[in-house]
């Protein structure tokens, strides 16, 4: 199924229903603080640097948020129980893809963050390329020494670049390259206190 | 017993790496090896498209530093066009690139090092963090949000978004800088630089609690390869790229940018995605050479403004010849 080119449906929640989102806020008395993550597969950090953009709102969001995974702090390994994460990159290898599968079964709110996740951008203008014709410009046709492709611990890559959806559900897709900072905060506020968020008006691809 | 360490993923880095240790039987390091597992195709990707493509579409190799790709491939196509582009496009060009290097700086420092350096290199990790930063040294966190912010601001003006800003294009940049942009940028400078002027004093006395690392951290002889202007002086935008030893002798006095392919090589490792640069003259793996803040520092001979020069000065007392370790 990865070999094939045919354009896969992204998978909906339900034909023409819109669903309510699960609110991440915990019930109850004395709840514990939203438990939030960011992970970047195949991407340039771009969504990343532009959520850190939100400058001195970042101390608010911290305050409101716990942050159990990011690339930005030192945690190896994407925990349980996550309500939020803002997930940037396309799935590009065999090790992003593993990873998608993992984060999304982890994961209460998954956001396709940015461009790639949404719809592949720049990392999927390989697609028009075979994957062996990639790797030969890199290694091979570009290489002084040692001409070769790498095929030790590095993740092999997939045939063609895929979005986030492609392959799992997404909740709620997040367009931009990058989004910027204010479309960012809103919907953590909003995700946060329980609203929903409506960006349709907010953002758009390749902005 | 000879065994593996393996750090994955390497956190606090762009993209994606991990790092085997190979520990010999008496528990000493044989081997290590950084893997970079990520690998998009840019130079595959870019064939058939525009050349002006060029420089917006390399500013997505990275989110950091956009506009070291936007200048570097807008120099590129400037060459294509065989044209000198307007004095003021080379000056903006320059402001923007400076901008570029505070906001990268600061990013690197306050959010990504400095937790390890003052909440302790063996503290919890889920503190050890900007995150943890914000909580326990609010001013300097405060601090390093402001000073990115003033570097990402400037690059907003100028080229109208903080990241991928698609104003620097081939031939110049796409807009001039308005009287009032100008003014904005001139009045931010006095608090961004003030928040350097604490935070230099304050990171100099943090070297005297790890002697250890200092020493030992990425310290080893190397070639260091950076921009030089005529004079020998720091550049950043511009000038000749110049190769110093470990000693700070000068290897190559100035080789223009379009002959890199004479001087520098690349060669493949198996398990990395990353290729090895290389200076051809003395082969692989003698020729390595570092590139960045440390070999900016090492290949200058002079740096052209005072507060600069002075602590460059200092700077260059930490070691005899080149500045070795990557600590500093």
């Amino acid at each position: 199924m990865i070999d094939d080119l045919t354009p896969q449906p992204p998978l909906r929640r339900g034909e023409g229903e819109v669903l309510p989102l699960p609110s991440p806020l915990p019930e109850g008395e004395g709840a514990r603080k939203v438990r939030a993550a960011t992970v970047w597969l195949d991407g340039c950090s771009g969504c990343h640097m532009s959520f850190l953009d939100l400058d001195e709102r970042l101390i608010e969001i911290a305050q409101q948020v716990e942050m159990v995974y990011t690339p930005l702090i030192d945690l190896k390994v994407y925990p349980d129980d996550v309500d939020v994460a803002l997930i940037e990159g396309a799935v590009s290898s065999e090790e992003d893809l593993e990873k998608i599968h993992r984060i999304r079964r982890k994961t209460k709110i998954l956001i396709a963050f940015g461009d790639c996740a949404v719809t592949g951008n720049v990392p999927s203008m390989r697609n028009a390329f075979s994957v062996e014709d990639v790797y030969k410009r890199a290694y091979v046709e570009t290489a002084t020494l040692n001409p070769m492709v790498p095929d030790r611990v590095v993740p092999k890559l997939l045939p063609v670049v895929r979005p986030i959806h492609a392959y799992v559900p997404v909740d709620i897709y997040l367009q931009g390259c990058p989004p910027p900072a204010d479309v960012i905060y809103t919907l953590l506020t909003d995700l946060v206190a329980g609203r929903t968020p409506d960006l349709t008006s907010a953002t758009r691809f390749g902005r | 017993m000879a065994r593996q360490i393996t750090i994955d993923p390497v956190t606090r880095i762009e993209g994606h790496a991990r790092i085997t240790i190979q520990l010999d039987d008496a528990g000493e390091v044989q081997d290590a090896k950084f893997h970079i597992t990520q690998f998009r195709g840019f130079e595959k990707l870019c064939e058939g498209r525009p050349f002006h493509e060029m420089p917006s579409l390399m500013a997505r190799i990275c989110g950091i530093c956009p506009v070291s790709h936007l200048v570097a491939s807008a120099k590129a196509c400037d060459a294509l066009m065989a044209v000198q582009i307007p004095k003021t496009a080379a000056s903006l060009r320059r402001v923007i690139n400076l901008a570029q290097l505070v906001q990268s700086h600061a990013l690197s420092f306050f959010y990504l090092s400095a937790p390890d350096l003052l909440l302790g290199l063996d503290s919890d990790p889920a503190s050890r963090n900007v995150f943890g930063l914000m909580q326990t040294h609010p001013d300097i966190a405060r601090d390093g949000i402001r000073l990115r912010q003033f570097g990402q601001q400037v690059i907003e003006l100028l080229g109208g978004k903080r990241i991928h800003p698609a104003w620097v294009v081939p031939g110049g940049v796409s807009e001039p800088l308005s009287a009032e942009k100008r003014e904005a940028i001139v009045g931010m400078i006095p608090d961004a630089l003030a928040i350097v002027e604490r935070a230099l004093p304050a990171f100099k006395r943090v070297f005297d609690r790890f002697p250890a690392e200092t020493g030992t951290f990425g310290r080893f002889p190397s070639l260091f390869m950076a921009l030089v202007d005529e004079e020998g002086g720091l550049e950043h935008y511009d000038g000749l790229l110049r190769i110093v030893d470990a000693e700070g002798g000068v290897v190559e006095p100035g080789i223009h940018a379009d002959e890199y392919q004479e001087y520098i090589g690349e060669t493949v490792e198996p398990w990395s995605y990353l290729k090895s640069a290389y200076y051809k003259r003395r082969g692989y793996p003698d020729g390595l050479y570092r590139v960045g803040p440390l070999a900016r520092l090492n290949v200058a001979t002079m740096v052209g403004t005072p507060k600069a020069a002075r602590e460059w000065s200092e700077f260059r007392q930490l070691d005899p010849g080149a500045v070795l370790s990557s600590f500093h």
